[in-house]
This record gives C-alpha cells, sequence and structure tokens, in this order.
C-alpha cells in the first residue's frame, strides 16, 4: 500500500462521503463513519481523521479486506 | 479449538490445563472456577451444535488457540478509555462488560472516540442473566479468577503469531426499511423529542401512530455495514424512548423492515462466508427471543448469547464473529 500515493484532498473526500466508496472491511466501514460523525460535530479536524484512516491502513496492511477497500480509494 | 457447553468439571480441568478460554454461564458456576488464562460473563442462553438452548448448569466454552501469548486485566471506568491504545500490535483483544453498569454506558457512549480507535480487534459481549431475573440479579464478569465483579470489564488479549492477522466480521439480518427517516439531537440510551423527516416530533407518540413493531431496531448505514440500535421500551406516559445502546446525534436511521425467516435467512448469509474458520462467536438475547432461537441451529454457529455485541463498538440484535487470517 503506497498510503502517500492518495492525495489528502482525496482521502478527506473519502472520510467526507464526498466520494462514496463501498467498502467491505467492517473495522474501516465503522472507523470511516465515526470519524465522518466527529467531524461533523467539530471534535476533529479533517487531518486529524486522514492520519487516523491512514493509521488504520498501516496496521491491518496484510489482511485482504483492507487492501480490497485501500485499491478502490487509489482508483479514485 | 473447540466451542461447546461444557460441565464444571470439564472447565476446571482446562483452567488447571493453562488453555486460554473465553467462558459464559451463570454466576453459581463461574465463581467456583480456578484462577487462570479466562475471563468469562454471566448468561445462561447459548447458541449450540444442537440449537439455541437456556442452560443453567453447564458452561459455554470458547477454546482460544494454544501456545500464544496471553494477558487478562480488568479496567475500570475510568480506564475504559485506554482500551484500545494499550492493545498492541498483532493482539486481539477480548472485552466483556456487565449489563446496565457505569463500564457499559461508558463503552457504548464514547468508544468511538476512544484513543486508537478501530486500530487494533476488539471484540466481546455485553453479559446479562436470566430473563426471569432481570433486576433481581446483577450481571457480572470474571477476570482470570472466581470473583464476580459488576462494575468492571473483563479483558482478554491474545498475541497472534506474526503472519497472522485478525478479522471480525457481522451478521445483521437486518436493513433500513422503505420509511420515515429518523435523526436525534442528542447521543444516548433515550430519546424524546426527534426529527421524523427533518420535521420535530415526539419519538414515542411517533412509534405509537405508526404501530411500529418494536422488535425491529432502528437501523443505520455506517458505509455498508448496517449498525442496529434496538428497541428497549416505549414509556408514552412520560413521553420517551427507551434503547439497549445510543443513538448517535445527526446520524440518519430508519426503522428495520420485517425478516421473514430468521435461521433460514441467516443460513443464507452464512454460504456467503468464506472458508476461514470461525474462533469466536456471539448473538444477541433479541435475536434469540424474537426469531425463536430455542432448539434450532444457525448453521453450526455457536457461541454465547448476549445482552450486546461489541465489534470494535457496541452493537445490537447483531452476530459478531472472529476469523484468522494469514497476512498476504
Amino acid at each position: 500500500m503506497n498510503l502517500n500515493g492518495i492525495s489528502d484532498p482525496t482521502w478527506v473526500a473519502v472520510i467526507s462521503g464526498a466520494s462514496p466508496v463501498k467498502f467491505e472491511f467492517l473495522g474501516l466501514q465503522l472507523l470511516i463513519s465515526n470519524l465522518r460523525q466527529r467531524i461533523r460535530a467539530g471534535e476533529i479536524t479533517p487531518a486529524i481523521a486522514v492520519n487516523d484512516v491512514k493509521l488504520f491502513f498501516t496496521k491491518y496492511s496484510g489482511l485482504t479486506a483492507a487492501q480490497n477497500d485501500f485499491n478502490k480509494i487509489a482508483k479514485l | 479449538m473447540s466451542k461447546a457447553l461444557i460441565d464444571i468439571n470439564e472447565a476446571t480441568r482446562r483452567i488447571n490445563a493453562g488453555q486460554a478460554l473465553l467462558l459464559a454461564g451463570e454466576e453459581k458456576l463461574l465463581s467456583r472456577l480456578p484462577a487462570g488464562k479466562w475471563i468469562g460473563g454471566t448468561i445462561p442462553y447459548f447458541m449450540t451444535e444442537n440449537g439455541g438452548c437456556f442452560c443453567q448448569d453447564k458452561i459455554f466454552v470458547t477454546e482460544l488457540p494454544a501456545g500464544l501469548g496471553i494477558s487478562t486485566r480488568t479496567y475500570s471506568r475510568s480506564e475504559l478509555p485506554a482500551v484500545y491504545e494499550e492493545t498492541r500490535e498483532g493482539e486481539v483483544a477480548f472485552i466483556i462488560l456487565p449489563a446496565d453498569s457505569a463500564v457499559h454506558t461508558e463503552f457504548a457512549l464514547n468508544a468511538p472516540r476512544y484513543q486508537d480507535f478501530a486500530q487494533q480487534p476488539l471484540l466481546g459481549w455485553i453479559a446479562g442473566v436470566s430473563l426471569s431475573e432481570l433486576g433481581k440479579t446483577l450481571p457480572k464478569v470474571f477476570c482470570g479468577g472466581p470473583l464476580p465483579l459488576a462494575n468492571d470489564a473483563a479483558v482478554l488479549r491474545l498475541q497472534l503469531p506474526p503472519n497472522q492477522i485478525a478479522q471480525l466480521h457481522i451478521i445483521n439480518l437486518f436493513e433500513p426499511g422503505p420509511g420515515e427517516a429518523i435523526s436525534f439531537n442528542h447521543d444516548g440510551f433515550s430519546a424524546t423529542t426527534v426529527m421524523i423527516n427533518g420535521q420535530e416530533q415526539n419519538f414515542a407518540e411517533y412509534l405509537t401512530q405508526k404501530g411500529a413493531d418494536t422488535r425491529l431496531p432502528l437501523v443505520a448505514n455506517y458505509c455498508g455495514a448496517m449498525v442496529n440500535v434496538s428497541i428497549k421500551a416505549v414509556d408514552l406516559q412520560n413521553r420517551r424512548v427507551e434503547f439497549y445502546a445510543p443513538v448517535v446525534a445527526g446520524v440518519e436511521y430508519r426503522l428495520a423492515g420485517p425478516i421473514g425467516n430468521y435461521v433460514n435467512e441467516f443460513e443464507a448469509r452464512l454460504k456467503e462466508l468464506g472458508p476461514n474458520q470461525i474462533v469466536f462467536s456471539c448473538n444477541c438475547i433479541l435475536n434469540y427471543l424474537y426469531s425463536q432461537l430455542e432448539g434450532r441451529r444457525t448453521g453450526g454457529v455457536t457461541g454465547p448469547i448476549t445482552f450486546g455485541e461489541i465489534a470494535y463498538q457496541l452493537l445490537n440484535q447483531t452476530l459478531v464473529y472472529l476469523t484468522v487470517e494469514k497476512t498476504s
């Protein structure tokens, strides 16, 4: 996974829902939904959310479901 | 690895043999077990190979893989927010919380805000009691020994080999129905005023006027994962609706559509599963009750029946299961 191959605006669009992606990995589905709610509530900034999602992909890079979801984002 | 209902002597033998276990059963049984590598929670309902059952004289055991690093510890309410960040790389954390306790409320309301939320796999269940004992007996958890705990969470961490990785899954048969969009102004286990298709209305009155089947949960779409909030009570006198899990402000919910036959639909979903072996699973007491699972098998998926399921966060009316895959 080349995390830096995806621009920050793309990450933000995915997290905000502006670029809808059909994810398959439960952990990612819940993480992004919760980050989206926290951004809307003003609890965190989009930049913090992007860091959390990047960290998530780092942790789960060995999992097929995470790789599949990452590839969907990379194709945006 | 095995998952089965066993008697207390066999559970004792397995603990003394050093096996790492997740246990579920009555307090009178769990409080007689020796110290060892186990955590447990009270409940007398189970899904077994022979179907759903109510059993007060046996313990449901989930045996975890042998030869791996195991640690157990309790978390108080104030300690619980660190549960994710204290789970190390390569570990999977199992957690059991007593229903209606301060730690249950804390986790339900705040887990998605915990430091490192979802960065490690965390799953488990809410311990309960026989429905005939509701309000009379407190649910308890156990952490590495026979001391019952009513106010703490029990956590067992399993260190997986470097070439393995845990993945959490859910099977939720409920889908949002065709009805109105429902949203809430505040997070919480109860609600009075809600927005129905953007119009403010009292939720208890709305459900009553609609003749809603309150066995069906509210469902929200979390990026493709359907997350339920089950309805506990509609209190028309106080114009309030209570839930088994918190609703979240700003999230759009809909009442779930009806399910035809839980077992048939469940088995159809199981066929979608790959060859991964299920290490642990648990299912909700409301599915057990409303879908009349007693005596009925759910495709060989076995485990404790719960007062709430945990896959990263608290869930309702959902089957949670864990698989372990080889890293690719």
